[in-house]
């Protein structure tokens, strides 16, 4: 299975995902990493109702991720990750994850768009900063009609 | 918008987990969909109590009612929220779907009119392109994209509508192909145009179109001739269908002398080539097809060709100077032999 988007995004799943993205790159599977909802079927079922059932919806831990993966490999189709947190990406990192190119949703207004400091605390840019020293880019975009910037994330 | 099937999914999801009850509410507050069915029809003021959670419903300034969750559970307030999300992302989610479903049904209209030579549809497509705003001043090709089996069952179509969205493509599905043009910008020099055409096939590769045939059609700059892109992809799906490998593209450029060829009338080939059907009966004519079409697909590189017939490159030449000697052609030096 490929993985055709990597996001960050606190709201998980909802509708900039599963309309504009989920379509955009004919996802079959969505995978949330978040380990508060993890091994509550309930809650995955509530999630699953966003979008038809052909489009598979798994919560997953970062453990759970890899072993998703791994589990995934050979089987055609185009998978969409989305982590919760910049932290919780660092684990996976850490625990052997890599994808290139990271996406996270506009903060702001893509025209009032201001540095990096007004959106990000201290420790998320240090998350930032040791996730690109591992050739891990970040860029910022919402909707697939966008382009991608990678601007206010490079070093001045 | 169907909404009921929508929300008896959610139903079904609460009645196996057993501890919630969930109902749409109209704005008057009477209970339209329930998890429990004796409450439908019933005003929530008569059944109010201290457990109940209410989240309007509301998509696209659309109004769909109030999500009312009644449960003892402690979660409830976490999975409230989460109810109503779903709800609404969904809502959106088929709402979308529809809109693109319309839009292909448009598309449909105008690209029959485009691909037809009548009269009659070029003054019609000329009007839908113009209600439509199609640029008509663009270069446009066709492709024509013969669907494998898996693709025709596994792959929603109205999705590749998000995915073309921006890229000025129209498509429709005829039977088990799609019939695809893609605008070329002006600022494309020509020989980039083919990259260009082969960057998008694979990005629609990517997307899910694996397994696929592409027949690309010649590209045409006047819009009273995007028809004929039509009719040079249409030829080259007949024609080649059978040869083309799957996830294999095949040009209409790379193919011209064939179709020219196809377009003079058996009589006159005959009358031309009489000399040299002659002369082929003289030979093995089941190897002299077989040693020039693998000529002809290896560009006449003898090593390749050599190989693809399995056979010792001295053996290969050994046979095209017999053609040579037997057509009083030169096959390995000049274009004209070839």
């Amino acid at each position: 299975m490929k993985i055709s988007l990597v996001r960050i995004d606190n709201r998980l799943l909802h509708a900039t995902v599963a309309i504009n993205w989920s379509s955009f790159l004919n996802a079959s599977e969505i995978m949330l990493v978040d380990p508060t909802y993890v091994d509550d079927p309930f809650i995955e079922k509530v999630l699953q109702l966003s979008l038809p059932k052909k489009i598979k919806i798994n919560i997953c831990s970062v453990t759970q991720l890899t072993k998703n993966l791994e589990e995934r490999k050979g089987i055609k189709g185009n998978v969409i990750i989305i982590f919760k947190s910049l932290q919780i990406l660092e684990e996976a990192v850490e625990k052997g994850f890599y994808f290139p190119e990271i996406q996270i949703p506009y903060p702001a207004s893509s025209i009032l768009l201001k540095q990096a400091e007004e959106y990000f605390s201290q420790d998320e840019r240090n998350t930032i900063a040791n996730l690109v020293k591992k050739n891990i880019k970040f860029y910022l975009q919402t909707v697939p009609m966008e382009s991608k910037n990678y601007a206010i994330f490079k070093k001045k | 918008m169907k909404l009921e099937q929508i929300f008896n999914e959610f139903i079904q999801v609460i009645t196996d987990h057993n501890i919630y009850t969930i109902g749409l509410l109209d704005r008057a507050g009477r209970i339209t969909y329930c998890s429990a069915e004796g409450l439908i029809g019933k005003d929530i003021a008569q059944i109010q109590d201290a457990e109940d959670l209410f989240y309007p419903v509301i998509v696209r300034d659309v109004d769909y009612g109030i999500l009312w969750v009644n449960s003892e559970d402690n979660n409830k307030e976490m999975v409230g929220p989460l109810l109503v999300e779903s709800l609404q992302t969904r809502i959106a989610y088929e709402a979308s779907q529809e809109d693109a479903l319309k839009t292909i049904s448009l598309d449909e209209e105008l690209l029959k009119s485009m691909i037809s030579e009548s009269t009659e549809d070029r003054k019609k497509f000329k009007k839908l392109a113009r209600l439509y705003g199609l640029d008509t001043e663009v270069s446009r090709v066709c492709i024509i994209i013969k669907l494998s089996s898996s693709i025709r069952e596994t792959v929603e179509l109205t999705r590749l509508k998000f995915f073309t969205e921006n890229k000025d493509v129209l498509y429709m599905k005829v039977d088990d192909y799609l019939v695809m043009y893609l605008g070329l910008s002006e600022r494309i020099k020509r020989n980039e145009m083919k990259n260009m055409i082969i960057d998008f096939i694979v990005s629609l590769q990517e997307w899910g179109l694996h397994e696929c045939k592409f027949f690309v059609g010649s590209v045409q700059t006047d819009e009273n001739n995007y028809a004929s892109s039509y009719k040079h992809s249409y030829w080259l799906y007949r024609y080649h269908e059978d040869t083309v490998n799957s996830q294999e593209t095949i040009f209409f450029d790379e193919a011209i002398f064939s179709y020219l060829i196809g377009l003079v009338p058996q009589k006159e080939k005959k009358l031309v080539l009489n000399n040299f059907i002659r002369a082929i009966d003289k030979l093995d004519k089941k190897e002299f097809l077989e040693v020039s079409q693998a000529l002809y697909q290896n560009d006449f590189n003898i090593t390749k060709t050599a190989e693809a017939l399995y056979i010792h490159k001295n053996t290969l030449l050994y046979k095209i100077k017999k053609y040579e000697e037997t057509l009083f052609i030169d096959i390995r030096n000049t274009f004209k032999g070839k």
